[in-house]
């Protein structure tokens, strides 16, 4: 379980977290959502314990500001927006780094397994900075996976943190990676992620949390976060959301002209 | 469904436990070369003769115990420690432009150096006694302690270096370092200019035993323990955040590293004077060889340095022989190259 307590983070003078209560359970998956600028990626990273914060983050019944890294990342792997990479590690070296920092036994095929599961099949060998950004970014994936490699730890169950995790990503691999989160969710795992594509939240989400101007502006299904007027309030244009189809909420952005 | 990625053809890398021992061998081949080199005209063939029990005349002794095997000791040492010293520098600054020598970790370990010898005569005479001949390269060690810890300081912000600002600040710390050294060597005597001269002219001449006792605290502990620093070190090129999120003690990987490049820099220069070029050419070179693994890179560091440093001492003493030009020459002749090579060629990653 992951609880937060009246969480508030300022960064210089400016208030970006302005006192947040919520929970995620483990076996959901959880999309953050929100305009730009609204603090999505500093939650994220306050969830992480990366910048400093008042109130409480607790995940599995520890509070996270006074656990030792280590055995946070015994259950809890990250991956950040962008990840620069110094020295000319290949693609299996960097995935082998998350595996180093998981718990359990691993054999020295599986750097090579998740690699596949990220659609980079014998990419092992390759130098990472000479893939392309979509491909750097599913090596990054692939790490955390190795990282997270139990849904289910034996401290508690496993999260996986994403910041923008398709950011980079064609659609098909898009799809690839939400179906990699969902799987690890109903493995008994926790998902997080900060998500700017609607339709993917609408796909995949259990649970949505909105964020605008600091707050939480709306947090629950997706097809009550992901309405006409919740929408069209936090994100200020004209948005359509279809709940007819029976894949779930459908969000059309209106036309331009007819924008805010 | 998604579609099919190009099959990939990586490069083969050498597997790191041939690399190291072919270091290993080339090391000592070049040991016992430099054993058997020198003005004296004591040939590999005596030393043998010497090795099957024919034994050597009183004159042969002398020459290869008290001047030769000193500075075979001395150059495997001083090589080894600027080697690991860059390497875990730039592991520290995720850069593989980062070298005691370049950065003023060099300058600031010579201040100490310099301090310790013009004003070492003011201590009082209790820690003079206690401290002896440690007092040189303690002072060498705080001098780059203090020069890492504001070099980190002032280039690291949010976990990523900037190239830029550490390569300026260096320069500044460098230039800071070397004006009060100059101020010192003004306030100097006749006596410790003489030492400082000689210090200076970054050699191995001045090899003896005592030397090497006096700065083998300080380097062997880093040879040894550096590989532990490897994983966090490998973690630590994703940036401190995914470190941390990997689960290693980021603070405490940093200040060890830290330490652990005054230590053995620090020692390294109070010993031999300023030798560049080592610790920013050897990582380079076996990064290219056998990939960045930091628990590879570290032993063989150590090897491939003292190696280097070795047959860099013997181009210095063969070249105008009976003469020898000071060692930090012939390393900056070989190292500016690759310095500029390195810029030339750099590409993603280096988080300018």
């Amino acid at each position: 379980m992951l609880e937060t307590q009246d969480l508030h983070v300022t960064l210089g003078r400016r208030e970006i977290l302005r006192g947040l209560d919520f929970t995620a359970s483990p076996g959901t998956v959880t999309a953050i959502i929100g305009p730009n600028g609204s603090g999505k990626t500093t939650l994220l990273r306050a969830l992480t314990g990366e910048v400093p914060y008042r109130g409480r983050v607790n995940l599995n019944g520890h509070d996270i500001a006074r656990t030792p890294g280590p055995r946070l990342a015994g259950f809890r792997a990250v991956l950040a927006q962008e990840t620069h990479v110094a020295f000319p590690f290949t693609a299996a070296e960097i995935v082998r780094l998350g595996l180093e920092a998981g718990i359990g036994a691993h054999d020295p095929t599986l750097p090579e397994r998740l690699l596949t599961e990220v659609d980079l099949p014998g990419y092992g060998p390759r130098p990472y900075h000479d893939l392309s950004g979509g491909e750097q970014a599913r090596v990054q994936l692939a790490r955390v996976l190795a990282q997270a490699r139990q849904p289910v730890t034996p401290s508690g169950p496993g999260w996986l943190m994403l910041d923008e995790p398709v950011a980079s990503l064609d659609i098909a691999h898009q799809l690839l990676v939400m179906r990699l989160a969902q799987r690890f969710a109903r493995a008994g795992g926790g998902v997080i992620m900060v998500l700017h594509d609607l339709n993917l939240t609408a796909m995949v989400a259990d649970r949505v949390l909105l964020m605008a101007g600091g707050r939480l502006a709306a947090q629950g299904a997706p097809a009550e976060v992901l309405a006409d007027t919740v929408l069209q309030t936090a994100f200020g244009c004209a948005i359509r959301a279809n709940t007819a189809p029976a894949e779930g909420p459908w969000v059309l952005p209106q036309s331009v002209l007819t924008g805010a | 469904m998604v579609a099919l990625s190009p099959v990939a053809h990586g490069l083969a890398r050498p597997d790191p436990r041939r690399v190291t021992l072919l270091l290993a061998l080339g090391t000592l081949l070049l040991a016992l070369l430099s054993l058997g080199t020198g003005a004296a005209g004591l040939g590999p063939t005596e030393l043998l003769s010497a090795l099957t029990g024919e034994g050597l005349d009183r004159r042969a002794q002398v020459i290869l115990w008290d001047i030769r095997l000193p500075r075979l000791a001395l150059g495997l040492m001083v090589g080894a420690a600027l080697a690991v010293s860059g390497a875990l520098m730039q592991g520290l600054f995720r850069n593989p432009l980062a070298d005691p020598g370049i950065v003023g970790v060099g300058a600031g370990a010579g201040l100490g150096a310099v301090l310790a010898i013009v004003l070492g005569g003011l201590l009082p005479a209790g820690v003079a006694a206690f401290v002896g001949a440690h007092l040189v390269p303690l002072a060498a060690f705080l001098g780059g302690w203090v020069a890492t810890l504001l070099l980190y300081r002032v280039a690291t912000r949010g976990g990523r270096t900037s190239v830029a600002t550490m390569l300026l600040a260096g320069i500044a710390l460098g230039a800071l370092a070397g004006a009060l050294t100059g101020i010192l060597v003004y306030l100097a005597d006749d006596r410790q200019l003489r030492d400082l001269t000689f210090w200076g002219m970054g050699s191995l001449a001045g090899a003896s035993w005592p030397r090497i006792g006096a700065s083998l605290p300080l380097i062997l502990p880093v040879l040894v323990l550096s590989p532990l620093l490897a994983r966090g070190l490998n973690a630590l090129a994703l940036g401190e955040a995914q470190a941390a999120h990997m689960g290693i003690a980021v603070e405490r990987v940093k200040r060890f590293a830290i330490l652990g490049v005054a230590a053995a820099a620090g020692a390294a220069v109070a010993v031999a004077g300023g030798i560049g070029f080592v610790g920013i050419v050897v990582p380079h070179l076996l990064r290219l060889l056998g990939g960045p693994d930091h628990r590879h890179i570290l032993p063989q560091a150590a090897l491939l340095g003292g190696g280097l440093l070795v047959g860099a001492d013997m181009i210095a003493r063969s070249l105008v022989a009976p003469a020898e030009l000071p060692i930090g020459i012939v390393t900056a002749c070989l190292g500016a190259p690759v310095f500029l090579w390195i810029l030339l060629r750099r590409k993603g990653g280096m988080g300018l």
